[in-house]
């Protein structure tokens, strides 16, 4: 491919996705300082991934595979994987309890980036794309999932979601203080 | 009044702030192939650094090869030189490629942990090369010759610690040691490998 195209299709993703790759990479790194360098890097692996683009793919999954896959080398590199867990064994009291600390007992941003930070990376993009409010094929293509297993995280994250929510009101209501 | 905004997760991470730094981060395509051009300039310095010391040292092994007056401490220094040699030539021979990102998450996942695996092993496999080094510095009283050129002295345990066979068996319990700690890394790679499969296949 010519550098040119190249460089035209670097301008229409980062266009397109430049905010949705910001929030990728504050899932991927909770330092603020190493943010940065972490989205630069995801900057520089997408344009120099470009030069191969055939399009047999969409841009959109094109850019969440590259993003997703740099974020997780980042991951594997700086974190012992086995830190990490899966959705299911995700430790849905110690989320409860950070949500019913804060003062308006409202979900934050932060408690739900403590949930993704503590998430394998694969579970992370699942979930990752599912709060971008991507579609099952979308999500199946870009992770490599089958579609059953796209519904089944998908189906858990909405789960323990709900969770939260049930738990949030049953809080507020003071039925359980 | 402002009305009340969902505190739903998906509008959550939708809402989050757009006026900070972060979000307004753009890099222009000139910025990015300049800053691939000074990473290529860094490797290539850092490839001919490390050239050069390894080079340095098979120079000194293949000078030991030409002063040495034992036959075996000959052999064990030019195997040690040869193997230098086989491993720059093996390991920093060709330029290093670039991996393809594009795969998919699962696949990508699946292909670092086997090369994680694959690097182990073969680092555990590379330590046997250096056996017939070690051996042949056995048979030529390598370690009393060492402490010798080091000016220790003929009636201290130093000395004969080193004129015994423990300093081989203390090395080859340490290679021994690697060995399985090489091994363990590459189990546990492989242990990721079999955990990611089943969690494609849930």
């Amino acid at each position: 491919m010519d550098r040119s195209r190249q460089d035209a299709l670097y301008c229409e993703a980062s266009e397109s996705f430049g905010a949705a790759l910001v929030r990728l990479v504050r899932a991927y790194e909770a330092d603020p300082d190493k943010q940065r360098d972490l989205l630069q890097e995801v900057h520089l692996e997408l344009w120099l991934s470009l030069a191969g683009f055939e399009g047999r793919c969409s841009l959109r999954t094109w850019v969440y595979r590259i993003a997703h896959n740099t974020g997780a080398s980042h991951v594997l590199r700086c974190r012992r994987a086995s830190a990490l867990v899966d959705l299911e064994a995700i430790d849905t009291g110690r989320l409860m309890d950070d949500w019913r600390n804060e003062a308006d007992r409202r979900l934050t941003i932060g408690a739900l980036f403590d949930l993704i930070h503590r998430l394998q990376p694969l579970e992370r993009q699942v979930i990752l794309l599912y709060l971008e409010g991507e579609n099952a094929a979308t999500i199946g293509e870009a992770t490599g999932l089958s579609a059953t297993a796209v519904a089944t995280r998908v189906h858990r994250i909405k789960t323990l979601f709900k969770r939260q929510h049930a738990e949030r009101n049953v809080n507020v209501s003071g039925t359980i203080e | 009044m402002s009305p009340e905004r969902s505190n739903e997760p998906e509008d959550l991470w939708k809402r989050q702030q757009t006026n900070d730094e972060l979000m307004q981060f753009k890099m222009k395509p000139e910025e990015l192939a300049a800053m691939v051009r000074s990473r290529e300039k860094q490797n290539r310095v850092v490839r001919m650094a490390v050239l050069t010391v390894t080079a340095l040292l098979a120079l000194g092994f293949l000078y030991n090869v030409w002063s040495a007056d034992r036959p075996w401490i000959r052999f064990s220094q030019a195997w040690v030189f040869g193997l230098l040699t086989y491993l720059v030539g093996t390991g920093l021979g060709g330029q290093p490629q670039r991996k393809a990102v594009s795969e998919n998450g699962a696949r990508f996942l699946e292909r670092q942990h086997e090369e994680r695996a694959r690097a182990y092993l073969q680092l555990r496999n590379r330590l046997w090369l250096t056996i017939p080094a070690i051996a042949a510095a056995w048979l030529g009283g390598g370690t009393l010759l060492l402490a010798r050129a080091q000016g220790v002295h003929p009636t201290s345990e130093f000395h004969q610690f080193c004129a015994g066979p423990w300093p081989y068996f203390v090395t080859l319990g340490l290679l021994v040691l690697v060995w399985f700690l090489f091994g363990a890394a590459a189990a546990k790679a492989r242990r990721d490998i079999e955990q990611l499969r089943r969690s494609i296949a849930l």
